[in-house]
């Protein structure tokens, strides 16, 4: 039995030093710093069944480029450097040639016309250096609605790669600014987040601002002037109908939709005092949440509902104040120089932009909902009216240099990707959709 | 992931083992005397024993040098480098190992200093403490400088601080990854449902690839000693500082 025993030793000794071994000659290495660099990615033309889903493809990858070239995460790499022709979508491709160029992921894709006039958009990811497929899907959708599957297959894209959110099949709904200074026309605008498909809301007959979207996309809730006084108005995009928030005394304005999308909270000024109420959209019951001699105004609900950042001068100039959203526990949060104002609540939860006005100049900034932690993203000669992307990663607001009219701004989070959005006309007063359902 | 595995081997071979021999204590020895298995394993291995014990007590001042080299190595002294010995030259004593196993051996943790000598001596190819541990520092510097163009932090997702990632991976000799990375944390299958830290992994192994091949070969210093670098782990750790 000794040397059996024996054996049995030797065996199970010689396993364990089997796995132990390489764990003993192991270089370890903590690497903290790395860089912030976009990612460069290949998104070659998809490939189309005939001529004009050819062009479809051509487009459709034109739109995604642009979208992930623009959110500052990546870089799409220029098509004339591809070395590759992708011909077909079920033969893997050519990882070596993509990584040449150094592209460290490579979208495909194909366009073909369906029986029904319908098109089937489809793409592939891969990760060129792990030559690997990452996600893949296909979209059926009518011809003339390909931007719509292009913003799609992006969000899929930056979903996969980021581990977020995409935020490119969405809308901006804003105030479109002409004519005149003296007599300017202000109408309220849809558009896609990257500046197509723009189409008006209101006529010119009436003077409108702040827009705001529902939780849903499918209501709008902003001031205007139509019936003479300034008025929360509630705008359904699927009747094209509109109809005041409740027959106030006083003036209605700096309206905004709960996260559930069941109330608007609001600013009252009755008597030259301005105060926050919400109204259940159901029941039209009304609810104070203030109730202070100074300005309180700008309410924003947190995402979970719970919370609303808003903006008073009950400290002597306008600051950021934080209650919970029965009025409750307000307590002021801004502290910094200047003046604060326009706050929203991130979707993401964890920030708070602003508007601060300090020496002459209007800067965009981001705090967490505790007051800390306050940066700068962008500065101008008046920057103002932040909203964020569904996934609280970038901000969009309005920027107006001296003597020109207003225009749309995007800033991420790093407040290194600042970028101009492409709109007709002048505009203001921008908000940010959920994803489209 | 590999010292969970290696733990729950050696748990379960020691049940297993503990099993067997209390089976066969029983249904074998024990009619006879119950002590006969220690005097039994005593009387076949007592040389090595009593060898090692003579060179434990001997080196026993350099075994702690060596720790206090690892903790601070500006301040420790410099041992004056010299050509290490292979410490069981006799060949190996099942015996002992029994012996150790069932826990009848005292001197576990000076077997353990032995084992992390060997291993530095091992790796540096000859070269004393010092000379590893200056080796490992420069080799260390290189990869992150080389890195740091290859790893997009993920510091601008929310809580970045717990997107912790372990890597495991091999590179030849000339410095190209030799197979696939491995990662070993966060567990495969913890974080199918938590999409930043699968972008965090994804970074990683990415940046892993991307960084291929390493210029360690290339180092008039680091490059003759494979040995150190051929195995190498890396835990990517965001910093938000």
């Amino acid at each position: 039995m000794t040397m059996i025993r024996r054996m049995f030793f030797g065996m199970i000794l010689v396993a364990a030093a089997a796995l132990a071994q390489p764990a003993h000659a192991q270089l370890r290495v903590d690497i903290t710093e790395g860089h912030l660099n976009p990612m460069p990615i290949a998104v070659a033309d998809f490939i189309g069944g005939n001529a004009p889903a050819q062009q479809v493809g051509r487009d459709v990858a034109g739109v995604i480029r642009a979208n992930l070239d623009r959110s500052g995460l990546f870089r799409a790499v220029e098509p004339s450097a591809f070395i590759e022709r992708i011909t077909a979508l079920n033969i893997p491709p050519r990882f070596a040639d993509w990584r040449v160029i150094n592209a460290q992921a490579l979208v495909v894709g194909e366009v073909l016309p369906q029986a029904d006039n319908r098109i089937r958009v489809e793409f592939k990811l891969y990760d060129t250096f792990g030559e690997q497929f990452l996600v893949g899907s296909a979209i059926t959708t009518t011809p003339d609605n390909w931007r719509r599957a292009a913003h799609r297959i992006s969000d899929a894209i930056y979903q996969q790669l980021t581990g977020e959110p995409g935020y490119f099949d969405t809308r901006i709904v804003f105030v479109s600014e002409s004519g005149p200074r003296t007599r300017r026309i202000k109408r309220l605008m849809v558009m896609d987040q990257d500046g197509a498909n723009p189409f008006f809301l209101t006529g010119a007959d009436s003077l409108v601002l702040t827009p705001r979207y529902s939780p849903s996309t499918q209501m709008i809730t902003y001031m205007s002037f139509e019936t003479g006084a300034p008025r929360v108005f509630l705008y359904n995009m699927q009747t094209n109908r509109r109809e005041v928030l409740g027959d106030f005394p006083g003036m209605t304005f700096a309206p905004r939709f709960s996260p559930d999308g069941n109330r608007v909270v609001f600013t009252l000024d009755m008597n030259g005092n301005s105060e926050i109420h919400t109204m259940d959209l159901r029941s039209r019951a009304r609810t104070r949440l203030t109730n202070h001699p100074a300005i309180d105004t700008s309410p924003s609900y947190s995402p979970d509902g719970s919370q609303i950042v808003f903006n008073s001068d009950r400290g002597g100039s306008p600051q950021l104040y934080v209650m919970s959203s029965n009025g409750s526990g307000q307590r002021r949060i801004s502290f910094g120089e200047g003046r604060y104002s326009t706050p929203v609540w991130s979707p993401r939860g964890d920030l708070i932009a602003f508007t601060r006005q300090s020496g002459g100049q209007f800067a965009i900034g981001v705090m967490r909902p505790d007051g800390s932690g306050e940066r700068i993203l962008t500065e101008s000669y008046l920057d103002e009216a932040p909203t964020w992307s569904p996934n609280g990663r970038v901000i969009m607001f309005f920027r107006e240099a001296r003597g020109a009219g207003p225009r749309l701004w995007s800033v991420d989070l790093t407040g290194r990707n600042l970028r101009q959005i492409p709109t007709q006309t002048d505009a203001s007063d921008p908000a940010w959709s959920p994803l489209l359902p | 992931m590999r010292p969970g595995v290696i733990i729950s081997f050696v748990g379960h071979i020691g049940a297993v083992l503990m099993t067997f021999l209390v089976w066969e204590t029983r249904s074998v020895l024990l009619p006879s005397s119950g002590s006969v298995v220690p005097v039994e394993i005593v009387a076949v291995a007592p040389e090595s024993n009593v060898r090692a014990l003579a060179e434990d007590v001997e080196e026993e001042g350099e075994a702690e040098a060596d720790e206090s080299v690892e903790g601070d190595p500006q301040s420790a002294p410099a041992p004056a480098p010299r050509a290490q010995q292979p410490r069981r030259e006799e060949g190996f004593n099942l015996d002992e190992a029994e012996a150790s196993m069932r826990n009848t051996d005292t001197h576990e943790g000076r077997r353990r200093q032995e084992g992390d000598r060997a291993e530095r001596n091992q790796r540096g190819s000859g070269l004393g403490t010092d000379e590893v541990v200056a080796v490992e520092d420069r080799a260390r510097a290189l990869i992150r400088a080389h890195m740091r163009r290859c790893w997009r932090s993920p510091i601008d997702l929310p809580d970045p601080d717990r997107l912790v990632v372990v890597v495991e991976f091999e590179i030849n000799r000339n410095g190209t990854l030799n197979g696939q990375p491995r990662v070993t944390s966060p567990r495969a299958g913890s974080y199918t449902f938590d999409p930043a830290m699968r972008t965090a992994v994804d970074n990683a192994v990415r940046a892993v690839r991307t960084c291929d091949p390493y210029p360690l070969p290339d180092d008039p210093v680091v490059g003759e000693h494979y040995d150190i670098w051929r195995t190498q782990v890396y835990t990517f750790r965001p910093s938000t500082n």
